[in-house]
């Protein structure tokens, strides 16, 4: 059977790789291209229509997840404005350096290298920080957050100590210089520019742990600026043609759905179990890129299908792991309930 | 496909991601009106204050603290 000229099986199947992907997206701000465009280049599509599609596709499913976040009060409009300020300056320096690694030849194996590295290291840094916590975490009901209770990392807190003028007031009631908000954000952008990737995991545990951010509100502003940056993205690849619909329709109507169930789910699981998450995700992450970057030089091309089979495989134990949280959340409400009025 | 094809380079890419961005706004606010209807059901389900069947017959309590049942 075909719907519009396309096989409805196709279809149903990109709705669902788009639900397993719109839980992520919605719990981390993250996670769109990183899985989609390799999914797309296994399945045989050309690069340009891969990387186009999947940026048009995460710049739908970023409008939907920071709709949602926003009805959560999870966004910070002027953080994000300022980040999406220093972010586009930092891409196009990380672009220029790109472009000198092309030159010389070395682009494929630096930035291979260095998202290993990358990935795996704020992986790890995240696990680590995560596992050595005292286990109690933060609700994330941002409604009833208060600076002071909240959990700001060391760095970050050295970091809000610097007072440079002009200082801004961030969600949260925190001040933060303007100067090294864009700072942060034009390191990440640098990164994200030289690495070719959209960001999503570098700016997260940035806005975080270096500008001490709470999690929910990093995720939420992350996820507005995505907005802008798929956004131009996905226009400029649909000039050359390379958006195809018939992907991107079926894959966003199955990550709306996720999305907001993701969503949903940061106002439930505990910001140490998001962190855990997180760091188990990039993790998985980088040890597929380091698969595929091994299969390419020893030019064994089943290692690009054990890569992908490790990303889909992280996606979908992490994505289930975050619905059994949020599930296991819910049916401890009326436990509690229940002990309260027994007391 | 949405028969945009007969549109130049830059009218099509902007179509494109006009038809995307309506798409995502369209699916907010359709899925979010079945989260309105069928949220409150599916989260006592989740929670176990319902069975699935109690909830499709409509035998389950809509009071927030469990209703006449409890």
């Amino acid at each position: 059977m075909e719907i519009m000229g396309v096989s409805a099986t196709l279809l149903a199947t990109f709705a669902g790789f788009g639900l397993l992907i719109g839980i992520l997206f919605g719990f981390f701000g993250m996670g769109g291209s990183f899985l989609v465009t390799p999914a797309l280049l296994v399945m045989g599509y050309e690069p340009n229509v891969a990387v186009g599609s999947g940026l048009a596709f995460v710049f739908g499913t970023s409008v939907i997840a920071t709709l949602k976040h926003r009805d959560l009060g999870q966004v910070d409009y002027k953080l994000g404005l300022l980040m999406i300020a220093g972010t586009t300056a930092g891409l196009e320096v990380g672009k220029v350096g790109l472009e000198t690694l092309q030159h010389m030849g070395l682009a494929d194996s630096v930035v291979s290298v260095a998202y290993v590295l990358l990935l795996g290291g704020i992986g790890a840094f995240v696990t680590r920080e995560a596992l050595k916590g005292d286990g109690g975490g933060l609700e994330h009901d941002v409604e009833d957050l208060d600076a002071d209770e909240a959990e700001i990392p060391a760095i970050a807190q050295t970091i809000q100590s610097y007072r440079v003028w002009p200082m801004i007031r961030l969600r949260g009631g925190y001040t933060v210089s303007l100067w090294l908000i864009l700072g942060v954000a034009f390191a990440t952008g640098l990164l994200s520019g030289f690495l070719g990737v959209g960001g999503g995991f570098i700016r997260m545990p940035a806005l975080f742990y270096l500008i001490g951010v709470p999690v929910p509100i990093a995720v939420g502003t992350d996820l507005f600026e995505i907005v802008f940056s798929g956004g131009i993205g996905s226009l400029l690849y649909a000039q050359s043609g390379a958006v195809d619909l018939s992907i991107v329709v079926p894959l966003l109507a199955g990550s709306a759905l996720g999305a907001r169930l993701g969503a949903a789910a940061t106002a439930l699981v505990t910001e140490e179990d998001i962190k855990v998450y997180f760091g188990v995700m990039l993790l998985l992450g980088a040890l597929a890129v380091a698969v595929r970057q091994v299969g390419g030089a020893l030019e064994l091309p089943v290692l690009n299908t054990v890569s992908l089979a490790i990303i889909l495989g992280a996606a979908l134990l992490v994505s289930g792991a975050v619905t059994y949280s949020a599930v296991r959340e819910l049916r401890n409400v009326p436990s509690e309930r229940a002990v309260d009025v027994d007391a | 496909m949405f028969g945009i094809e007969s549109l130049g380079p830059t009218l099509q890419a902007a179509a494109l991601v006009g038809v995307v961005l309506v798409e995502a706004v369209v699916l907010y606010v359709g899925y979010g009106g079945l989260e309105a209807v069928f949220g409150p059901s599916l989260k006592r389900v989740l929670q176990g204050r319902c069975a699935l069947a109690d909830v499709v017959f409509r035998r389950c309590p809509t009071a927030e603290n469990g209703g006449g049942s409890r």
